[in-house]
């Protein structure tokens, strides 16, 4: 879910509070089998804009644990089988950055599209 | 395969109105939606619609497993599940370039009910609330400027790194991808012939593939001039090996049927 019509955030950027006019961006992320037969993060990619704060919430529905990696945002998250996790970060740079579970072995699912 | 005129009218009322299919308040009829499945989808699908019909192996795509109830061509917001009139569409047009070829013979009554049956197959029918509809703003003059325009948003949209420089496919990410970006110049588009077909893709993303959604990233108009500029990028119609293989299903199966 985006909320793009909030007006002014906050954003604390080493010390100093800088203001954004990014949206917060709230996503669910399930772990399922892609037609090919691959465990898969879905939506496998996102698009956000410069400056928008982006919650993922992470659910595995498989037994054996997954990761979900975005090293651009220092996203690095291992979720268990069954379980559920909340990751947060600012798109704070543009670019198209990969997505990727960093186990077994690491591959790229997605990708984090960061519009300036 | 003549289309019936039942089909079509769904079609067009679901998809001119925005009514919902099987919305007339009595409970969907299963029994008669498995027998249409079984006469006409359970070939590639599977009779308990896993995608391991016995048709499956033909295809270099496999059927889709419809017990996950995730569908890459919706009107829902990324991750959601379709509805009814996505499901029409689908059924009725069939997915281009794909086995899935329009199944636009059956009639309106035997498209309701099997679109109540492909929905009993996936747990995610039921437990979720009703999907919305991402809106889709009006459509701007379709001029050379807005494709000029659109060349733009291209660029901005950094669609490039996936779909490469000149629509091939072939962008720098396209090697680490696991489902490999289409070639935005090969027609027709699985989503549809029209840009209003691109812009809706463009807002959903497609659900399974790397392909995000850009609502509210990109501006509506914006979406807009970059769905004529790919709209002009196409070459003539192909016919894929897959959509031959699903016509020769089709052909087969109805001969066995009879």
């Amino acid at each position: 879910m985006r909320v793009r019509a909030m007006a002014l955030g906050a954003v604390l950027l080493g010390g100093v509070v800088t203001a954004t006019d990014g949206a917060d961006i709230n996503l669910t992320i399930v772990n399922v089998v892609s037609p090919q037969d691959v465990k898969i993060w879905e939506p496998t990619s996102i698009a956000a804009k410069k400056g928008d704060r982006v919650t993922l919430r992470l659910i595995n529905k498989h037994a054996d644990e997954h990761g979900y990696e975005i090293a651009a945002f220092g996203v690095k998250e291992v979720v268990a089988g069954d379980k559920t996790a909340s990751v947060s970060f600012t798109a704070d740079k543009a670019g198209v950055f990969p997505i990727k579970c960093h186990l077994h072995p690491a591959h790229v699912v997605g990708q984090l599209v960061v519009l300036e | 395969m003549a289309p019936r005129p039942g089909a079509l009218a769904l079609l067009a009322s679901t998809l001119g109105l925005g009514l919902a299919v099987g919305a007339s308040g009595q409970p969907p009829d299963l029994s008669a939606g498995e027998r249409v499945f079984r006469d006409n989808c359970a070939v590639c699908h599977g009779a308990t619609g896993d995608g391991h019909g016995m048709a499956a192996p033909h295809f270099k795509t496999p059927p889709r497993d419809l017990t996950e109830g995730r569908f890459k061509f919706r009107s829902t917001a990324s991750g959601q599940i379709p509805t009814d009139t996505d499901l029409a569409r689908t059924i009725v047009q069939g997915i281009p370039s794909t086995g899935m070829v329009p199944q636009n013979h059956l009639s309106e009554a035997e498209v309701r009910a099997v679109i109540a049956f492909v929905k009993s197959l996936s747990p995610r029918f039921a437990a979720g609330a009703a999907p919305k509809v991402v809106a889709i703003a009006s459509a701007p003059p379709a001029t050379p400027e807005a494709v000029a325009r659109g060349a733009r948003v291209y660029v901005k949209g950094e669609c490039a790194e996936c779909h490469g420089k000149e629509a091939r496919g072939d962008g720098p990410s396209a090697k680490d991808l696991s489902v490999k970006p289409s070639d935005l110049t090969r027609r027709p588009f699985k989503s549809g012939p029209t840009a209003r077909d691109i812009v809706r893709t463009l807002l959903t993303g497609l659900d399974g593939t790397p392909m995000p959604s850009y609502h509210q990233v990109i501006e509506d108009d914006e979406l807009w001039d970059l769905a004529y500029w790919l709209d002009a990028q196409g070459g003539p119609p192909e016919t894929t090996d897959d959509e031959r293989a699903g016509w020769h299903v089709v052909r087969m199966h109805q001969r066995r049927s009879r």
